[in-house]
């Protein structure tokens, strides 16, 4: 950064916002965001909110290109699962075992999601599984693997709604 | 599927039960429920079977008896298009399709009266051979699901519900569709139509309807269900039919690992009903408690009021633990 631009930001947060009701919004870091990433052949580049939670509860399990999707999670007892699943799901660990099991059970699921022990691990699967979806740390996201918007945000977006840390939304069906 | 393996999942769900009820012709006593293998596994990423083996030992000894309850083929072209061929629980109303022979996902102690299994003096056909086909509706921004099954149909003649031959040439058929709306996550409402040609003689038959109706919210933490259901039954004269009616109200909510619950369960059929007659009417009250202290374990301990064929109310206790591994 420039020393005079630097002196100007300096000057901003000092001083506050100089225009009237224009408040700033304070940046998150971005490993507290979770990017969700796919394939990079899929042809999908964002889904909401609600169409993610769907696939992760295995209510919607294929693209609509009409290909498998592959839920993958980070291992059990990793916090990045733990997370993950509280985040897009609603649900804590124990409950989301329950669900796909009951899901399993009725014979609506066949094959339930994968378990990934690191993000390296993640990445590399998304990158060879076509159908996959995965998620790691925004900041680990790199070129081989698709990053999907979120209800059209990035993790970037400062009301991006993948960051842990964040109320999680209301707990859904089981 | 990048990894070249099958994917092969088999649980066993298994329960041991204590009931005591006030007649004094039933001692209190300790029994083994239904221990259920289940196994599904994925030929490929469309094609997938389900196996569900149910065995049944009696208390006093070794002695078993084992059925193949459900036995499933499953072609999933996408989430629109899901075939099912094999055996399967029937798509009559919520609770059939969704809870099977293992009881550790359902909250009270036994299935509602209406929905008991055939073997049980049931009055559904809870299984049936054919074919399944469920899915979502297009366009409807998966709110709209719908399930459509073709069988041989429920065999009267036989009650040890033998489906290896139909017993006449007509196939039974069952509709459904449900709406589950994304932003009230949990609810369920639907309805099924379930239609039958049952032979009665030689040269007769009982045409058979049933009517289902539900509205299910279940969350984690909070269940309120309610069906209710119509049994018509109209022999081939044209003179008579029978109406007869049955459902229940269901709700439970968890306080961590303790989940109180009560059940109202009712079953109204006229005794002149043909094949189900002899089964009788109810009304049962169940209120209980369950507790799940550990992961894939619950207890569940309730009270149970049951009033039969309108005669005085009797009192009973049933308890239940069911387990998952």
């Amino acid at each position: 950064m420039a020393p005079n631009r630097a002196a100007l930001v300096a000057l901003l947060l000092w001083t506050g916002p100089l225009v009237p009701g224009h408040v700033p919004i304070p940046q998150i870091p971005l490993p507290l965001a979770l990017a969700v990433i796919v394939h990079r052949s899929n042809p999908v580049d964002a889904l909401s909110f609600g169409e993610l939670r769907q696939i992760f509860m295995l209510d919607t399990q294929t693209w609509p290109h009409g290909r498998k999707i592959t839920v993958v999670l980070r291992e059990k007892g990793q916090p990045e699962r733990a997370d993950a699943i509280r985040l897009i799901c609603g649900l804590s660990e124990e409950d989301y075992e329950k669900h796909i099991l009951f899901r399993t059970f009725q014979g609506r699921v066949n094959i339930g999601p994968r378990s990934i022990q690191s993000a390296s691990a993640m990445l590399r699967f998304v990158y060879s599984a076509p159908g996959a979806v995965g998620y790691v740390a925004a900041d680990e996201v790199d070129g081989t693997v698709k990053l999907l918007r979120i209800d059209e945000m990035l993790p970037d977006d400062p009301r991006y709604p993948l960051r842990r840390g964040k109320r999680p939304p209301p707990e859904a069906e089981p | 599927m990048p990894v070249g393996r099958p994917d092969l999942i088999a649980h066993v769900f298994g329960s041991v039960d204590w009931a005591a009820a006030q007649r004094s012709e039933t001692p209190n006593s300790f029994s083994l429920g239904q221990l259920a293998l289940f196994v599904t596994a994925g030929i490929n990423d469309r094609v997938s079977v389900l196996a569900e083996v149910v065995i049944e030992a009696s208390a006093a000894d070794t002695e078993v008896t084992v059925d193949l309850e459900r036995l499933q083929l499953t072609y999933r072209l996408n989430d629109q298009l899901n075939i099912s061929a094999g055996r399967y629980h029937t798509g009559i109303g919520f609770y059939n399709a969704a809870f099977h022979h293992g009881s550790y996902f359902e909250t009270p102690v036994g299935r509602p009266r209406i929905f008991r299994f055939e073997d049980e003096g049931g009055v559904l056909p809870i299984h049936e051979v054919g074919v399944s086909v469920r899915g979502k509706i297009p366009k409807t921004g998966s709110t709209l699901h719908y399930v459509a099954e073709v069988g041989n149909g429920r065999r009267w003649a036989n009650l040890e519900d033998n489906e290896v031959l139909d017993q006449n040439q007509a196939k039974s058929t069952n509709v459904g569709v449900s709406v589950r709306p994304d932003s009230w996550r949990g609810v369920e409402l639907g309805a099924s139509f379930y239609r039958d040609d049952i032979p009665s003689g030689p040269e007769t038959s009982v045409d058979h309807h049933i009517t289902a109706l539900y509205a299910v919210y279940r969350t984690p933490s909070t269940e309120l269900m309610g069906e209710w259901l119509r049994l018509s039954f109209r022999p081939a004269d044209g003179f008579t039919h029978y109406d007869d009616h049955g459902g229940y109200l269901q709700a439970s909510r968890a306080f961590g690992k303790i989940r109180p619950y009560y059940r109202y369960d009712r079953l109204d059929i006229n005794p002149l009903t043909p094949f189900i007659g002899e089964y009788g009417s109810s009304i049962k009250h169940v209120g209980g408690v369950r507790f799940d202290p550990a992961a894939w374990v619950g207890i569940k301990s309730q009270y149970e009021w049951l009033s039969e064929n309108g005669g005085p109310g009797g009192n009973g206790v049933h308890v239940q633990l069911v387990f998952v591994f």
